[in-house]
C-alpha cells in the first residue's frame, strides 16, 4: 500500500473515531417529537434520557431545566394517541410536575399556543384554570415572565402552522376570567363557482352538490381592542380551578 | 445454634445481593425475557455491577451501598449509554442503565416500560 493510501486510511479513521467519541448527549425529559418531523413519531420515554439529535425547534417547543430539553408543545402532529386534554391559549406548564421531579419552588413557564390545542398533559396544580365545555381556560394573572418571554415563544404557532393536526372544536367564547389572546372561530361553508366564458361552448353543468357542510377553522387573532359579547351568553361553564390542587 | 446463625448470615446475605436479580424476576412477571445478567465489575464508580440483554436493549444494574452513592453515579451512567439513545435511572441503592444501540426501539415504549418496572422494583 502506497504512503499517500497509508495516509489516507490513517486519516479516515482519525475522523470515524473521532466522529464516534464527540456524539454529543442531548437530555431530554417526558415525551417529546422524535425527530421534529410529524412523520417521525414521539419517543415515548418518561423519565431523563439522551439523544444523539438535537431538539428540532427547540427555542419554541421545549423548555430547558438543567440542560434537559421539556417538550410542552401539542403532540398531536405527530401521532400522539394517548389520553389528551384540550386548552384555549396561552397557559402555564409547570415543568417539574410534567416530568415529575420535586423541587422546592414550581418551574412555571408558559405555552404560547394560540387557539384550541391539546397537550397529552393536564392542566397543572397550584395554577388557576376554568373548564368550559370540556377545554382549559388559564383564568389566573400573565406574569411579567410571560410578557417578555412571549413576542419570540409565539413563534410556536407559525411552526405549528404548516402541521395538520386536530384541534378542539370551540363553539362559544372564552369564560371571562380567560384573558388571553382570542382566535376567532368562523364557520366558513364553500361555495361552489361556475365560471363563464365568453365565444365558447357552454360550460358542463357543475358536479352534483353533496349536500355536505364542511367546517373549517380560521384563524383569527382579537387584540385587545376586540370587543366579545358573547362572553356573556355562556351555557356550559363549569369552574374547575385547579388552585391549591396538590 | 450455629447452624442456625450460618443459615440466617446466608439468607440476609442472599437478600443483599440478590437486587438485581429481583429486577431481572420483575421484568420477566412483566411478560419480558432477559438474557442471563453476568458480572462486569464497577462500571459506575462504587458500584457492583451486572450486564445483559433484555428486550432487544443493552441493560446494566449497578448496586451501591447507600442512595447516596447511587445517586452521585448517576451522572457517570450517561456515559455507558454511549451513542444511542437511552436512559439511566437511580432507584434507591440501584442504578439502572439502558441503551439501544441497535435501534430495537425507536418509539421509547420498551425503554419507558422497563424502567419503570425496574423504579417499582427498586424503590
Amino acid at each position: 500500500m502506497s504512503r499517500m493510501n497509508l495516509a489516507g486510511l490513517f486519516a479516515m479513521l482519525l475522523l470515524a473515531t473521532s466522529g464516534a467519541a464527540d456524539a454529543k448527549q442531548w437530555k431530554y425529559a417526558g415525551l417529546h417529537p422524535r425527530t421534529g418531523q410529524p412523520g417521525d413519531g414521539l419517543c415515548h420515554m418518561e423519565m431523563v434520557h439522551v439523544h444523539t439529535a438535537a431538539p428540532l425547534h427547540a427555542d419554541t417547543l421545549y423548555r430547558t431545566r438543567e440542560d434537559i430539553y421539556v417538550f410542552i408543545g401539542d403532540p398531536m402532529p405527530f401521532g400522539y394517541e394517548g389520553p389528551r386534554h384540550a386548552y384555549y391559549g396561552h397557559h402555564p406548564v409547570v415543568l417539574n410536575v410534567l416530568i415529575n421531579i420535586s423541587v422546592d419552588r414550581d418551574v412555571v413557564e408558559y405555552c404560547n399556543h394560540d387557539g384550541p390545542h391539546y397537550h397529552a398533559y393536564e392542566p397543572p396544580p397550584r395554577q388557576e384554570f376554568v373548564e368550559k365545555e370540556d377545554v382549559n381556560y388559564y383564568a389566573g394573572e400573565y406574569p411579567q415572565e410571560y410578557k417578555r418571554g412571549s413576542p419570540s415563544l409565539v413563534r410556536v404557532n407559525t411552526v405549528y402552522r404548516s402541521w395538520s393536526a386536530p384541534r378542539p372544536v370551540i363553539t362559544v367564547g372564552p369564560p371571562p376570567e380567560y384573558r388571553g389572546p382570542v382566535i376567532q372561530v368562523d364557520l366558513n361553508i364553500p361555495v361552489p363557482t361556475v365560471e363563464v366564458r365568453v365565444g365558447r361552448p357552454p360550460p358542463p353543468p357543475p358536479p352534483e352538490w353533496e349536500g355536505r357542510v364542511i367546517r373549517e377553522e380560521r384563524v383569527h387573532v382579537h387584540h385587545d381592542h376586540c370587543d366579545h359579547h358573547e362572553h356573556k351568553k355562556h351555557k356550559k361553564h363549569k369552574h374547575k380551578k385547579y388552585k391549591g390542587r396538590d | 445454634m450455629r447452624q442456625g446463625a450460618l443459615v440466617l448470615v446466608m439468607l440476609l446475605g442472599a437478600g443483599c445481593s440478590s437486587g438485581v436479580d429481583d429486577v431481572l424476576d420483575a421484568w420477566r412477571a412483566a411478560g419480558e425475557s432477559p438474557s442471563a445478567f453476568t458480572e462486569v465489575g464497577e462500571k459506575l464508580p462504587g458500584g457492583k455491577c451486572r450486564a445483559g440483554k433484555v428486550s432487544g436493549l443493552d441493560a446494566t444494574v449497578c448496586v451501591f451501598e447507600s442512595t447516596e452513592t447511587a445517586r452521585k453515579a448517576e451522572e457517570a451512567s450517561w456515559a455507558l449509554v454511549g451513542n444511542a439513545a437511552g436512559a439511566a435511572s437511580v432507584s434507591g441503592k440501584m442504578v439502572l442503565v439502558i441503551a439501544d444501540p441497535r435501534k430495537e426501539d425507536p418509539t421509547g415504549r420498551r425503554i419507558n416500560a422497563l424502567v419503570k418496572t425496574f423504579q417499582a422494583e427498586a424503590r
